[in-house]
């Protein structure tokens, strides 16, 4: 690419594709122009990933043409894409966790740093800082969690020499300092002549960071949008169609205590201790937030009251002790855990929804009939998971993989809920979704509370915490921290506790 | 389905132009496979009778049971390289059992069946625990037990089971009211009883895998762990009880075949079913019954080579190149599947 070519960076004419009778894309016309942050903004399965994927490469379109720095293009693999300086971070990345973070970037590069670690490490680090990011090199990549596989995908393309760097849904996996550093830092580098694609759902940020924004409903597009000259409610009204309904406040008042923590420690396999909680009691109707930086001790912390995790100290759950118990005893129980990654902690992929609907489900009487797990009760209850999630599900029969990244997350969601557990527990439940999705998401977490349930909600939103629990608490340094009364809806408070600003 | 038919055929092609290469005359072999695994003689017009059938199906026992015991295995993410030291373990036993404690009758071919997987799943057990509680891998232990389960066998029936001293390393013959004689019918159609245990347990198996909440946590430990631990599966259990269970359909694999068609132990007893089975296995992909065609095409396959050489001379060996062919194509096409997006 050229900075001084004057035509767009791209360029798609009437482009089309179809899966099945699902017209995931229909005749879009979409252009971008150079040295711009460009937003794609839409609900999930509105065909955002799709458009990409095409342009990146890895889909071919039914019909339509492709135009990078006006010259007509037609990509047979990413590999072409990447040629003429097209990078793509997808939703799902395809960064290997055994290697180390370094040999990932190294993988496929080929180039001359092969055999100079040294050298190498000094590159990327240097890529790294462009974006903000920062990486402990020779460690495995898996050890960084999602977040950093994530961040060293965007890395990645980078290193590939990408001057069009399009990022789907980077955000859903950062956290909010990431997330910042990240978009603070795409602003120089557009600034360099670069381009950069945003497919988000979360509007603050298009209004933040992004100049121009186009949306797309139902695989058509929608709105072409110059970011200044819009506002954040004809942008999410042109997203669902409609202006959308104001969100409900959470309704109900807590009743008896349902789950009490005391000296309660989550352990790691080595028996050191991953997070503290002193006392804690989440009473019937309750739902509890827990805001937090990634990484503070929310993740062991949830996972230990699963049981996936060993703990020391009392947990009773309505009157019985229940830390002895073993996980399928807890689920049996009530307790129920949305996990942090549905795709990868949640879900097979492979597999029909059908079956994913059995998963955690598999003692279930209900599913028998004659001692044999029944197909018909498998689809019963994947479409009542479906529905209560909204998830946009053509058959059972399907494999997970064929629904888009936030239906995914929507229908593991919906399993959980479906399982009308006593206590709720999610990490970045609404991770994924867009704004109608959250909003049905805390619903019907309400009206489970509302029945007697109670829900233990980690999460990066702030704000929707601070909406929709009944009392927002911090995790810092592997503590759980009560906020203050006359703090408790005090966002920068909590902000500066979430950073051990504050005790 | 029609990927895999179409992997086939192209393994075919490949094969045909090799052979075409080597300057071998393309119709002659394909009319002696034909001849050899079907009794149909193309050029007269004529069937021969049932043997060349009967001859496919008795090859295709062993590897029918061997690959179901892969395939459990692979189920739940695990690879029995093992199946071959399991199914020499279970042949010797069930022989054992046959010549020390005497057993003889329909309740004796099933206690020496039941001894002999007790044998193959005791085999697979230092691998199972060394996988689920040590995190070492399963493809090295079990590759190791497989030298041992040859050597060990070899020296018991060189010593203390052998027929003769000095003699052939072999145990004496169980006597014919101890074996699985297969059933003759007109026609020269031979049923051996064996093929039917092996169709009968890969039934079991499916059924066991689709629709039961163990045979379902056993899948799910295959196919993502993470998700079997939240959902409240014990994992490492779960792989740990794979193997066990691998090892002893091998046992079974092992005692029947000493039954019904070897009756006596001898270091011959397996060309190497055990390792023939992997490539039945991975043919099969993902399903239980998989297993059935898979194992018959392979018993068809060095049938047809056998009649093959034979009738043109051309090496039997022939057969390792088709199968090996077929078994690329095919983890061609299943790869391409995955990676199209
Ligand atoms: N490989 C596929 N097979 C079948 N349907 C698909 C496939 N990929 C996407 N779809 C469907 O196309 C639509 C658009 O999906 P996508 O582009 O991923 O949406 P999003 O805007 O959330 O990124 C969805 O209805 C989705 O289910
Ligand atoms: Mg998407």
């Amino acid at each position: 690419m050229d900075a001084t070519n004057p035509a767009p960076a791209v360029k798609m004419l009437g482009i089309s594709k179809r899966f099945g009778r699902v017209r995931a894309n229909d005749s879009i016309d979409f252009t971008v122009s150079r040295g711009t942050l460009h937003a794609i903004i839409g609900e999930n399965g509105s065909g955002k990933s799709t458009l990409m994927r095409i342009l990146y490469g890895s889909l071919r379109p039914d019909r339509g043409r492709i135009e990078i720095d006006g010259q007509r293009v037609s990509f047979h693999s990413p590999k072409d894409a990447i040629g003429l300086g097209v990078g793509m971070a997808s939703q799902q990345p395809s960064i290997i966790p055994e290697l180390s973070c370094i040999e990932n970037l190294l993988l496929g590069a080929g180039g001359p740093f092969l055999l100079q670690r040294d050298a190498a490490i000094a590159k990327a680090s240097a890529d790294a800082k462009r974006l903000g990011f920062e990486f402990e090199w020779t460690r495995s990549a898996g050890e960084s969690g999602p977040a950093g596989m994530q961040k060293l995908e965007i890395l990645r393309q980078l290193w590939r020499g990408a001057r069009l760097l399009i990022l789907d849904e980077p955000t859903v996996l950062l956290s909010p300092l990431d997330t910042e550093a990240l978009f603070r830092n795409l602003k120089s580098y557009v600034e360099e002549g670069n381009t950069v694609i945003l497919v988000t759902h979360r509007l603050r940020d298009v209004v933040d960071f992004c100049t121009h924004a186009t949306v797309l409903r139902g695989g058509k597009k929608v709105s072409d949008l110059i970011v200044s000259e819009t506002s954040l409610d004809q942008m999410s009204s042109l997203i669902v169609g409609e202006t959308a309904a104001p969100a409900s406040a959470t309704v109900g008042s807590p009743g008896d205590a349902l789950l009490s923590l005391k000296d309660f420690h989550a352990l790691q396999e080595d028996g050191r201790i991953a997070a503290t909680v002193e006392q804690l009691t989440v009473r019937s109707g309750e739902i509890v937030g827990i805001a937090g930086v990634d990484g503070n001790g929310q993740r062991p912390f949830l996972e230990s009251l699963l049981g996936v995790r060993r703990h020391k100290g009392s947990l009773v759950l309505a009157g019985t002790d229940i830390g002895r118990w073993s996980v399928r005893e807890r689920i049996a129980g009530g307790v129920t855990l949305i996990p942090e990654v549905v795709q990868t902690e949640g879900l097979v992929l492979d597999w029909p929804l059908l079956d994913n609907a059995l998963i955690g489900n598999q003692w279930r009487k209900e599913f028998r009939r004659s001692g044999l797990i029944d197909r018909r009760s498998k689809i019963g209850y994947a479409g009542r998971m479906a529905a209560r999630m909204r998830a946009k599900v053509r058959s059972v029969e399907e494999p997970a993989q064929n629904l888009s990244g936030g239906n995914q997350q929507r229908f593991a969601v919906g399993r959980a809920l479906e399982m009308k557990p006593r206590v709720c527990l999610g990490l970045q439940p609404t991770r994924g979704l867009d704004v109608s999705g959250a909003a049905t998401f805390y619903e019907e977490v309400a009206s489970l509370c509302g029945e007697g349930a109670c829900a233990i909600l980690v999460s990066n939103e702030l704000d929707e915490l601070l909406e929709r629990c009944h009392r927002v608490l911090v995790m810092f340094a592997g503590r759980l921290l009560e906020v203050p009364e006359s703090k408790s809806k005090d966002r920068h408070a909590i902000g500066r506790m979430m950073v051990g600003l504050d005790p | 389905m029609i990927r895999v038919t179409l992997a086939i055929a192209a393994a075919l092609g490949v094969l045909a132009a090799l052979l075409a290469l080597a300057g071998v005359p393309l119709r002659d072999v394909a009319v002696s496979f034909v001849e050899g695994t079907t009794g149909w003689i193309p050029d007269r017009g004529e069937f021969v009778g049932w043997q060349p059938v009967s001859e496919v199906l008795r090859r295709a026992t062993p590897l029918l049971l061997t690959g179901l015991a892969v395939q459990i295995a692979l189920q739940a993410g695990s690879f029995n390289i093992g199946a071959e030291g399991q199914l020499r373990v279970g042949g010797l036993v069930a022989a054992w059992a046959c010549l020390s404690l005497g057993l003889t009758g329909p309740l004796g071919i099933v206690v020496a069946t039941i001894l002999g997987a007790a044998a193959g799943l005791l085999w697979a057990a230092p691998a199972a625990w060394i996988r689920a509680f040590r995190g070492g891998h399963e493809v090295i232990s079990t590759i190791m037990l497989n030298y041992v389960a040859v050597f060990a066998t070899e020296f018991v029936v060189s010593g203390p089971m052998q027929e003769r001293p000095g003699g052939e390393p072999t145990t004496a013959v169980i006597p014919e009211a101890a074996s699985l004689s297969a059933i003759t019918f007109g026609g020269g159609f031979v049923l051996y009883p064996a093929l039917l245990v092996g169709i009968g347990l890969a039934i079991l198996a499916r059924l066991w895998l689709n629709r039961t909440p163990p045979g379902f946590e056993h899948r799910l430990v295959g196919a993502n762990p993470s998700a079997a631990a939240y959902a409240g599966v014990k994992t490492k259990w779960v792989s740990l009880r794979a193997l066990l269970l691998s090892g002893a359909v091998a046992g079974v694999a092992g005692a029947l075949h000493l039954l019904g068609q070897e009756r006596r132990y001898s270091i011959g007893f397996s060309p190497g079913y055990g390792f023939d089975s992997l490539g039945v296995a991975l043919l099969a992909g993902g399903h239980p019954l998989g297993v059935l065609p898979a194992a018959l095409l392979f018993a068809a396959i060095e049938q047809g080579a056998v009649r093959a050489q034979v009738a043109i001379g051309l090496p039997k060996e022939i057969s390792f190149v088709i199968q090996g062919l077929l078994l690329l194509l095919v983890a061609y096409v299943r790869w391409r599947r995955r990676s199209t997006l």
